[in-house]
């Protein structure tokens, strides 16, 4: 096409933002052996949470979460909610410690996103983080990888 | 690799099987933390186990029908048969649980069986394990002559439309490993559910299973048919109270016509509908044990013979054995546990608690064991949440 219409400005803005944040989310994705994932924003101080790719093909589709309420204070390891397919309700434990600022409400109603995006629009809470120094026992990606093809 | 089975003979109080899959639950936990701080330390998690047992009456509901649903306090006295008279005895037991699935009943008659195992042990997916607690259940099915079963979408495990096929294994193109598919070829399902399933999976590792329907155990205990299928004053039908999970009492609900004497299982499923599934209906092992036969146009004497084969503990043995083929356990890996082997010194055994129950005259969690005993809410140390329903006496054991 001769001319740039607006929108195709639009487009390459918002894919140079979408890069710029790729690379900082590849730095801070942090992993559980339990298959959580969790991803702290550019503050530092809040976490978006959810499970791994590998954990919702593991499950099946999933017809029901439980998430946790806003306000709820937890420990590293403690149960914070539950992703459930029609015959089995597995158990989400939060990788870090500290206080949940927000659920995604949107999977009460279309639970199925998260089998549709389980570590982007699927995730599951998010936590501001108590202790900084639980994120370095964490995994990364490629120990992540390593672990899960055990 | 081995298989503990505990099967325990005569029914139990509900709470009793979560104690005892707590105490296992907590051991595979202590054992991940360890082994999490430490690598180079040797595992002391227990084998997987299966506990086989028959609980008293109980309905027990899922977080997914408890979110959407709430049970009322006269539902869920409707269920529990409370009555406003001195003595109130239950006719059954609630118990909200984190298990997957809705609402379903547990009683005399049916083998419940929980298996505790840690999934990763065994390389298995939430999915792939269902799938192989299915085709467990539809193999012990087959060996106690009923072979027409399968699986749907919906859970459990149902009879299938009588056909020339027979429960076989192949392999079913999905990701699972080969040899955990059992698919009878071109079945189609009945409306009849003869095994309900519902897992947890926390950790990794798994706990509750299924309930699979042996035999329709006629009451005890002198109650009346009237009693029984009496609706509650005030029928509480005429309120919008989810009535779809719960319907009046009738016989309609079972395939065959009048239920003279009532059995736990005929009558527990027929005031509900069970896994919030409209227009099936609920069957046992004896009943299609004899429809199979009467097809095949055996003898009369025959069916009585293989009616006394089919006691609990015999259906209990045949799926350890089945399961141990599942998760390629050798027969002779089967080791038949007892209570004290799961529960330490702090949590007494249920012999210990009926004994003291007798002596005292108390219920469990009211009787002063000193020292020696804890009771703990189990719905602090599961960390599980249970939406819209609080316990009236105040403690889950």
């Amino acid at each position: 096409m001769a001319s740039r219409c607006a929108e195709d400005v639009h487009d390459e803005t918002s894919l140079y933002d979408e890069f710029a944040t790729m690379t900082t989310r590849i730095m801070v994705k942090k992993y559980t052996e339990e298959h959580e994932w969790i991803e702290m924003d550019e503050g530092g101080k809040i976490g978006t949470m959810g499970i791994t790719e590998y954990a919702a093909k593991a499950l099946g589709d999933v017809v029901y979460v439980e998430l946790p309420e806003v306000g709820m204070e937890c420990n590293k390891g403690d149960t914070i909610g539950a992703v459930e397919s029609v015959k089995s309700a597995s158990d989400i434990m939060s990788p870090v410690s500290g206080k949940i600022v927000e659920s995604n409400e949107a999977l009460s109603d279309k639970p199925a996103t998260i089998n549709k995006g389980p570590e982007a629009e699927g995730w599951f809470a998010k936590i501001e983080v108590q202790d900084q120094s639980e994120l370095e026992g964490l995994m990364s990606k490629e120990e992540y990888d390593a672990f899960e093809k055990d | 690799m081995r298989l503990h089975h505990l099967h325990l003979a005569r029914p139990i109080p509900y709470v009793h099987s979560l104690r005892l899959q707590e105490a296992l639950l907590e051991r595979h936990f202590a054992d991940k933390a360890a082994l999490r701080k430490d690598a180079s330390l040797t595992s002391v998690a227990p084998p997987p186990t299966l506990l086989t047992f028959q609980t008293n009456p109980t309905y027990t509901v899922g977080r997914r029908h408890l979110n959407a649903n709430p049970l009322s306090a006269s539902q869920i006295s409707f269920l529990t048969g409370n009555k406003e008279a001195q003595n109130d005895t239950s006719l059954a037991t609630f118990y909200p649980s984190p298990r997957g699935g809705l609402l379903t009943y547990h009683a005399p008659g049916q083998l419940t069986a929980y298996l505790v195992c840690n999934l990763r042990t065994h390389n298995l997916t939430p999915r792939c394990y269902i799938r192989l607690l299915e085709n467990t259940v539809m193999r012990t099915c087959a060996h106690h002559g009923v072979p027409n079963v399968m699986t749907t979408d919906d859970p459990g495990v149902w009879l299938a439309e009588r056909s020339d096929s027979s429960v076989e294994e192949m392999a079913d193109g999905t990701d699972c490993p080969a040899g955990t598919s059992v698919v009878p070829s071109g079945a189609t399902p009945t409306s009849r559910k003869i095994c309900a399933i519902g897992v947890q999976v926390s950790r990794g590792v798994t706990s509750h299973g299924i309930g699979l329907n042996v035999h329709d155990t006629p009451i005890q205990g002198g109650v009346a048919v009237e009693e029984l299928y009496t609706l509650p004053k005030g029928n509480i039908y005429t309120e919008d109270l989810g009535t779809e999970y719960m319907q009046a009492p009738s016989t309609t609900q079972l395939e065959d016509s009048t239920i003279l004497a009532p059995g736990y299982l005929s009558w527990g499923f027929s005031r509900i509908v069970a896994c919030g599934l409209q227009g099936k209906s609920v069957t046992w092992l004896s009943r299609e044990q004899q429809h199979a036969q009467e097809e095949q146009g055996v003898q009369a004497t025959q069916p009585v013979q293989s009616t006394k084969d089919l006691t609990l503990e015999r259906v209990a043995d045949s799926l350890a054995i089945e399961l141990a083929r599942s998760l390629k356990i050798e027969e002779g890996d089967i080791d038949n546990i007892l209570e004290e082997d799961i529960l330490d010194v702090e949590r007494p055994s249920w012999e210990t608690l009926r004994i003291l129950s007798d002596k005292t005259g108390k219920e469990a969690p009211e009787m002063d064991l000193g020292k020696q005993y804890r009771f703990r809410d189990l719905r602090q140390d599961t960390g599980m949440r249970i939406l819209g329903f609080e316990d009236n006496t105040g403690s889950s054991s």
